[in-house]
């Protein structure tokens, strides 16, 4: 018995990793519509990313389309001229130019975007995804 | 049949506890599904109502701290903040894995916070929080009233239970606490256990009672197959005792035919030999009577002669009559025991057959060292006596054998007749005592060696053989020592 519990949470952190890596595919896949989508990952995003197909992990930001930044205080490259998307609240707050963050929180996934970012790299979102703006 | 491992009233008694059991255990069974979700309930049920005493002591707490102005006074104190937070802190445990107030973000299905009982994954002041369920939330807002909704999709979250601030009759805030899933999963997993164990329970119950019930009813039928075969061995036997009764019957009665047959046949012989014996006396009584006749007619009967004639004439028919009691005597059937010594057998033998045998010309010799007294069938064993001389003095008078004699020896307990014949030939030595072997083309029976076998041992106990010597044949009988 407790072996199938042991399964099912198994299962269900699989599920979680499978859940968080649809969603980035779905968001920034909405948004960027070249494939792949070349992408400069910090943080526990990497792995995430580097497993799906459409996206393409690069190690700088010179070429990537998007940098996707996480908890990960040596990513102090300069990426101000490529959008962002954040992976911690924390950094969503921090880098102001952030277009957008996905990010768990009480065990809930939490997405933002910010109008501001959006607009600075004339990005759309999808009509499904507007709801998650950040007001004000 | 008892002797199998269950008395009958054990095994009764045994079934009927395994019934029981088994309907005992299919109830429990029955019942369990039940049972284990009014657990759940109850489990439920506890927690929420402890939750429920505690959320009502923070909002208290929350609304005395805060003025009943959650917001703007959180808004002005860090301190108050912090001590709130420490409040909330206290009652996060492994059960309850977060604790936190949040307020809804008018025109938006958005919240965000105003306090975090965590320590990691601890949010920010106004941080906008999006929960999932939304529906329960704003419920919340419109009801007043607490509410709690169990999780389908967040991991390790088992359940929420949402609590309404209320200030100024307003809902300004929810205490929000996620029921850890362990908390479910620890409690499942108990009544897993349990129906786990039940079913196992059950299974082997219901094993032992089959693989019981199939060696009982092996052993029944063993014990049944047992016993048939016992039966059926018993009643062979008893067939088989009955068959060998009635042969043993037949045979006896075979054999007293077979003697009664061979006793006639003797009874013939008897008229030849009473002939023998009675001829010279016959004749004696004729010249005495023709003396007698011509004593009369020559006028010369003197009494003294006349009486000396009669006399002599009584003693012969004395003589007469006195064979006719032997040969009576002999042939007499008695069924009982005698006294008896080989010498006497013989004597009384050769009184009958002596006569017959010497007028053919056979020397009969007689060696007796036995004064052994047998008590035995005596007269029977005197017909044997009286076969063996006959069978020898047939062979003699059939060979026409010269010097031809018949010994007759008694030493110790071994009565021997020999006799100068030329002996038994060798291919029929083997059946000469079976019944009807004869090689006596016109008045032999058969029966004379096969009686005196029966007699000799079925009748005495001992043991008649025949060999061959160098001058004929020698016919041997041993009786048991007394
Ligand atoms: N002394 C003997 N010498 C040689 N053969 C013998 C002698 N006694 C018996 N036999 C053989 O054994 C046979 C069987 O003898 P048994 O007395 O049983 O029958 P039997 O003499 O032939 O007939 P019955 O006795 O009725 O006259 C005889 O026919 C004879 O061939
Ligand atoms: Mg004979």
């Amino acid at each position: 018995m407790k072996f199938l519990f042991l399964l099912l949470i198994l299962f269900v952190s699989v599920y979680a990793d499978v859940y968080t890596q649809k969603l980035y595919e779905t968001i920034l896949g909405s948004i960027f519509k070249e494939r792949p989508i070349v992408v400069f990952v910090t943080g526990d995003a990497k792995a995430t990313l580097e497993n799906s197909k459409i996206f393409d992990v690069v190690t700088t930001c010179k070429n990537a389309s998007v940098a996707v930044i996480g908890d990960d205080s040596s990513s102090k490259q300069e990426c101000g001229n490529i959008p962002i998307f954040t992976t911690t609240h924390r950094d969503y707050m921090r880098i102001l130019n952030a277009f957008g963050a996905f990010y768990w929180r009480k065990g809930r996934p939490q997405i933002h975007f910010r109008e501001r970012g959006l607009k600075m790299f004339h990005l759309h979102l999808s009509h499904n995804l507007q709801r998650f703006i950040d007001a004000g | 049949m008892q002797d199998n491992f269950f008395s009958k009233k054990s095994f009764y008694i045994f079934y009927v506890t395994v019934i029981v059991l088994i309907v005992g255990a299919f109830y429990i069974f029955k019942t369990f599904d039940k049972t284990s979700s009014d657990i759940e309930k109850l489990t439920l049920h506890s927690n929420i109502e402890y939750i429920n005493n505690i959320t009502n002591n923070l909002v208290e707490l929350i609304n005395k701290k805060t003025d009943m102005q959650l917001v703007d006074t959180l808004k002005k104190s860090k301190a108050l903040r912090k001590n709130l937070e420490e409040n909330l802190k206290m009652f996060r445990t492994k059960r309850y894995r977060y604790i936190y107030v949040v307020q809804k973000l008018p025109n938006t299905e958005k919240f965000r916070f105003l306090l975090d009982g965590a320590k990691k994954d601890k949010s920010g002041f106004l941080e906008i929080f999006q929960p999932l369920n939304i529906q329960e939330w704003l419920e919340v807002y419109k009801t007043k009233k607490p509410r709690y909704f169990k999780h389908q999709s967040i991991k390790s979250l088992w359940l929420t239970y949402l609590k309404p601030i209320v200030q100024h009759n307003k809902v300004v805030g929810i205490i929000a606490i996620d029921f850890s899933l362990n908390e479910y999963n620890y409690m499942h997993s108990t009544l897993d256990d349990l129906s786990f164990s039940v079913k196992i329970f059950m299974s082997l119950l219901l094993f032992i009672f089959i693989v019981v019930l199939i060696f009982t009813t092996i052993d029944k039928k063993r014990v049944y197959l047992l016993k048939k075969q016992a039966q059926e061995i018993q009643n062979f036997n008893i067939t088989l005792q009955n068959k060998i009764d009635e042969e043993v019957a037949k045979n006896r009665e075979k054999d007293k035919q077979i003697l009664e047959q061979s006793r006639l046949a003797q009874m013939g012989e008897m008229i030849g030999m009473i002939a023998h014996q009675w001829r010279q006396p016959i004749n004696a009584i004729s010249a005495a009577s023709i003396t007698l006749n011509m004593k009369a007619q020559m006028d010369r009967l003197d009494p003294k002669s006349t009486i000396e004639i009669a006399d002599k004439i009584g003693e012969l028919i004395q003589h007469l009559s006195k064979t006719i009691d032997d040969f009576r005597n002999f042939f007499k059937d008695t069924k009982e025991k005698q006294d008896t010594t080989y010498g006497d057998l013989i004597q009384s033998t050769l009184d009958i057959v002596g006569v017959s045998v010497g007028n053919k010309n056979i020397t009969i010799v007689t060696d007796i060292q036995s004064d052994i007294v047998f008590h035995t069938y005596a007269n029977e064993l005197k017909q044997v006596l009286l076969n063996l001389i006959k069978n020898a003095e047939d062979v003699l008078e059939e060979k026409k054998i010269k010097d031809a004699f018949i010994k007759i020896e008694a030493v110790e307990n071994r009565l021997i007749v020999r006799d100068n014949g030329g002996g038994v030939p060798e291919d029929i030595i083997e059946k000469i005592f079976d019944p009807y072997f004869s090689t006596k083309t016109l008045n032999g029976t058969g029966l004379g060696l096969y009686m005196s076998k029966t007699i000799v041992e079925n009748h005495c106990g001992g043991t008649i053989s025949v060999t061959n010597d160098a001058e004929g044949a020698v016919f041997c009988v041993v009786l048991p020592s007394p």
